[in-house]
């Protein structure tokens, strides 16, 4: 891609900070705060869908040490991790991820006002996306559709979400999930209510 | 990056007063649109835009450097594979990924989930394409010499475990600050020093990475470095406490 900034960029290496066959991290010519940096994949995608998984996971990794690398060396109070994941809003595509360390009082503000949409329309959206994430997992098989097959039930998305890879930490979640419930039972109610009444009240 | 005793503690108190947790126990409802072994997803019930969907582990993170390598990889897979269907249920070609690690950054909960928000031209949330002033270079070389061999260092040491090439070429020359500065930020390694010098130097040549790191120094005036400024400076606090407040 000629004329793509981030092309040049990872050709250019300025002010770079790490390199390796998949990303590269620098530090942007126009910072957000001190403390800013930028991952950029090697390969120019417009799109995140285009990205092979493992490369994804290679590029979000670092962008996560890269927090934690702001956390430790330049003692943020917090980082934020953002990326645009295809090319429609300005500045052309190629995937990248800005993290940026963040202090309490630095007077930036990521946040949104939240919107507070009809039940109809959260209903709706909800539909949509979840016959959508209900297929994860269930494509790459390639089943052949039974037609005279009876429809599943819906409580049976947990079997069909993704195996093999997942199976030793789900052990343990459950083995985590059964002492947390004794737990829970031995501890107060009156905090988790308390911070109910706080999550249901916050506004940026 | 692992917490400390304290920290984790701190992770155990979170977590009995966490509002996702009792939703991913069902004990709340939500609006669920994913979920597998290791991951929920749900609309965010105060969205930016119309499908904002938050990602999250079941398990209580709370934040992205404390998940383990697994959920990792896991989340990341995930994300690109919900945020595709996000695309296709609305017909919508962008979005916008956005984590807040902390509260300074704008984290208002402290179970660690990735948002995901389905963008559009003029949509208003403008605040969240990311922009910046030109920083003077001084900033710049000043940032750069704190955090590349950190960086650098944390990546080597991390990328193997999670199945990923670790770079190739011969890693960058690092300076005696910085090399200070890496043990100063890492309190396993700094901890080895302090108990136990005499065992830390004969571990040095056996362990590869350890020795190219301390290859260019004299060790013992490194360790003498270490142990006097440790003497100097009472431990300071962590800015992750600050973090899981």
């Amino acid at each position: 891609m000629a004329e793509c900034r981030y092309c040049e960029l990872a050709e250019q290496k300025q002010n770079m900070l790490y390199e390796d066959e998949i990303v590269l991290a620098v530090i942007p010519e126009k910072t957000a705060t001190k403390g800013h940096v930028l991952v950029v994949a090697k390969d120019h995608h417009d799109n995140i869908q285009e990205i092979d998984d493992k490369e994804l996971e290679h590029i979000f990794y670092t962008a996560s040490f890269a927090a934690t690398s702001l956390f430790e060396t330049l003692e943020a109070h917090g980082t934020n991790i953002i990326a645009k994941t295809g090319s429609m809003i300005k500045k052309g595509g190629h995937f990248h991820i800005d993290v940026i360390a963040r202090k309490s009082d630095d007077g930036l503000n990521f946040l949104w006002t939240p919107k507070r949409l009809p039940e109809e329309e959260m209903k709706e959206a909800q539909g949509k996306i979840k016959d959508k994430c209900d297929m994860i997992g269930v494509k790459k098989k390639k089943e052949v559709i039974d037609l005279d097959r009876k429809p599943e039930k819906l409580e049976s998305s947990e079997e069909k979400a993704p195996e093999a890879e997942a199976n030793p930490p789900a052990e343990e979640y459950k083995k985590y999930k059964k002492t947390e419930k004794k737990k829970a039972k031995e501890g107060s109610h009156e905090d988790k209510e308390s911070y109910l009444v706080k999550q249901l009240r916050r506004m940026p | 990056m692992q917490p400390s005793p304290e920290q984790q503690k701190a992770i155990e108190q979170q977590k009995a007063q966490c509002i996702f947790c009792q939703i991913i126990d069902e004990k709340i409802p939500s609006k669920k649109v994913y979920e597998d072994k290791l991951l929920i997803g749900i609309l965010d019930i105060n969205p930016a835009s119309k499908g904002h969907v938050l990602l999250m582990p079941k398990e209580h993170y709370p934040i992205m450097p404390l998940i383990p390598p697994e959920t990792f990889k896991h989340l990341i897979d995930k994300t690109k594979e919900v945020d595709g269907c996000i695309k296709e249920a609305l017909l919508c070609k962008e979005t916008t990924i956005f984590i807040a690690n902390g509260a300074a950054a704008g984290q208002q909960s402290s179970h660690f989930m990735l948002h995901i928000i389905p963008r559009d031209g003029g949509d208003g949330l403008e605040m969240l394409d990311v922009g910046g002033e030109k920083a003077p270079e001084g900033e710049i070389k000043e940032v750069a010499a704190k955090i590349g061999p950190h960086l650098n260092a944390v990546l080597a040491r991390n990328l193997p475990a999670l199945g990923l090439k670790a770079p190739s070429g011969t890693p960058q020359k690092v300076t005696k600050e910085q090399l200070l500065q890496v043990i100063e930020s890492n309190p396993k390694l700094k901890e080895i020093i302090l108990n136990n010098p005499e065992q830390f130097k004969q571990l040095v040549p056996k362990h590869p990475q350890l020795s190219q790191l301390f290859q260019d120094f004299d060790l013992d005036d490194i360790l003498k470095q270490v142990i006097q400024k440790s003497k100097l400076k009472k431990p300071g606090k962590l800015s992750l406490d600050e973090a899981l407040k």
